[in-house]
């Protein structure tokens, strides 16, 4: 089949959102389908929103294969008669994070005229699909709390799971994420304030733009703990991540209220590594259970330090966590096979 | 450097633009640069796809990226603070109205004034945008030449900007303008969007330079 995948993009941004278009378009291609893979830019910018919302709509691809798979908004507006929507999230400073401190948009009467623009947006593209997907429970719930819309929940599986591998549990933690304030890597660095072992934490990834980095580095010097943190702000390569992870006690993936249970979380149970979380991080709940594949805490700097002290000290409780964590994956029987099936239906 | 490699795409089809494209990105990977590749989906040729594109292209925004190097009309048109353009193709190979098409020359004309630096792989193009040529390389010792004017360009003050001539407009083109300023905002009412005052003053600039009065 020739298959279109489009997708917002902010370019040379790595991250989920990316991965998840990268995985799918290779997956396709392995299956023998003629693929295109759209990447438009887009900005998160309030003042741009509207019109990135046009300019999406204006490309027609209608004549352009069998089938177009949007992933990341605003690509479901693009015009295709044979459209689904693997939906991984929506402009969520309108919706769920507006009137909390994420929120972006300003409020007042032009944050208003957004909002309704971005709503009247997704309703048209939502009822065009001939069929709506998303990669979570939570963004399901959201489908149908903001828009009364049903949906199927498709969890996305690594790409390549066949480099994760369980090895020493260190003295650390490891946090591989985009470095942006929603991803909360600060709480994690004050942490180590708190600890009573000698836990360091390794932050895998790169800022979002230079102030994310900026972030980082100044709570590492404000809590004086630059010495049990590795930040180089930068990618690295597959195979140092997954040495990294191996090595770990765990992984840690604890942003504000995330759409999905994140690639983090996938990464570290492919490893046998349980995952710390918080009880506000949202989809990483759907795979993380206190005390039973991870740790799941409040949001706060001393209750993750006593979580990451809990870690090191009993290494075996550890293992048995981040086994069970690769037990509840395995139950899930997460497979390309059934994603691209259920995308060509 | 982060550098954005743009240009138009027909989906599931190939074009020397794809090519050039392609290997402008490996070359500049090759030298440590981070690369994406922007391809704005084109269909067709025909003015009124073309100029479909060209509202949208002008409605995208690239950020987090040092350099855009933009390849064939109408992506050379997106907007960005450093833009170099290196033109494959212009809006000489649009087909279909003759009234659209001083629209889109127009709106060339226009929105290469924004552009850091305008050149043209071949004479022809070059003398109609009047710039430089820099024709596609054959080998790896052309490409660190090519590579060394592009980002060159992006280095200094614009040695040369696009100045193709805005045409004056027919009784035609103007009603054509005033259909295609109608269509888009069909398109916004079909979005159901009530538009916001910075999305309808931006509209309205990226249609006045279709027209005749914005040079």
């Amino acid at each position: 089949m020739k298959v279109v995948v489009a997708s917002a993009i902010v370019p040379v941004l790595k991250g989920g959102g990316r991965m998840i278009v990268d995985d799918l378009v290779r997956h396709l291609r392995e299956r023998d389908h003629e693929v295109e893979d759209l990447l438009l830019p887009s900005w998160n910018e309030p003042d741009l929103l509207v019109e990135q919302l046009l300019a999406m709509r204006l490309l027609d691809l209608q004549d352009a294969g069998e089938r177009l798979i949007a992933i990341r908004v605003p690509a479901h507006l693009i015009r295709h008669p044979n459209k689904v929507l693997w939906f991984i999230h929506h402009q969520r400073q309108a919706y769920d994070l507006w009137n909390t401190a994420y929120q972006g948009i300003p409020a007042g009467a032009e944050g208003e005229r957004i909002r309704r623009a971005i709503f009247a947006a997704d309703a048209l593209a939502f009822g065009e699909a001939r069929a709506v997907f998303t990669n979570s429970k939570i963004v399901s719930r959201r489908l149908s709390e903001f828009n009364g819309l049903g949906s199927e929940v498709l969890y996305p599986p690594l790409g390549d799971p066949s480099g994760y591998r369980c090895g020493e549990f260190g003295d650390y933690v490891v946090y591989p994420s985009r470095v942006t304030q929603i991803k909360r890597q600060h709480l994690l660095v004050e942490s180590l304030k708190y600890t009573e072992t000698d836990a360091r934490l390794v932050l895998v990834g790169a800022p979002d733009v230079h102030g994310d980095r900026r972030y980082v580095e100044d709570a590492i010097d404000d809590h004086g703990v630059r010495d049990r943190v590795v930040f180089s702000g930068t990618w690295i390569a597959e195979s140092e991540k997954q040495r990294l992870i191996a090595n770990a006690v765990a992984c840690a993936y604890i942003p504000y209220d995330e759409d999905s249970y994140g690639y983090p979380t996938l990464e570290s149970f492919s490893s046998h590594k349980p995952v710390l979380t918080c009880t506000d991080s949202g989809g990483t709940q759907e795979l993380v259970e206190d005390g039973v594949t991870g740790r799941v805490v409040p949001p706060e700097p001393r209750a993750l330090a006593a979580a990451i002290d809990d870690l090191i000290r009993d290494k075996q409780r550890a293992a048995e966590l981040g086994e069970a964590g690769f037990r509840r994956l395995q139950e899930l029987r997460l497979g390309w096979d059934h994603v691209v099936e259920r995308l060509l239906a | 450097m982060n550098v954005a490699v743009v240009s138009t795409h027909v989906p599931f089809g190939s074009s020397r633009v794809d090519d050039v494209r392609d290997e402008l990105g490996r070359q500049l990977a090759a030298r440590g640069h981070a690369v994406e590749a922007i391809r704005v989906p084109l269909l067709s040729r025909d003015a009124r796809s073309v100029l479909d594109a060209l509202v949208a292209i002008r409605f995208m925004h690239i950020r987090l990226v040092d350099l855009v190097i933009a390849l064939d009309f109408p992506a050379y048109l997106i907007p960005h603070p450093r833009t170099v353009v290196w033109a494959l193709s212009g809006a000489e190979t649009v087909t279909g109205p003759e009234e659209i098409r001083p629209l889109l020359a127009n709106a060339e004309a226009t929105f290469l004034r924004d552009a850091c630096a305008v050149a043209a792989a071949d004479r022809a193009l070059a003398d109609r945008l009047n710039t430089d040529v820099l024709p596609v390389p054959r080998d790896d010792r052309e490409w660190s030449y090519m590579l060394d004017r592009l980002l060159g360009y992006a280095e200094q003050r614009p040695r040369t900007r696009g100045t193709a001539v805005r045409t004056p407009l027919s009784q035609e083109a103007l009603a054509l303008l005033s259909e295609e300023c109608d269509r888009v905002g069909a398109t916004m009412v079909a979005l159901a969007i009530e538009p916001t005052l910075p999305v309808v003053t931006r509209s309205v600039a990226v249609l006045a330079a279709l027209g005749d009065r914005g040079g």
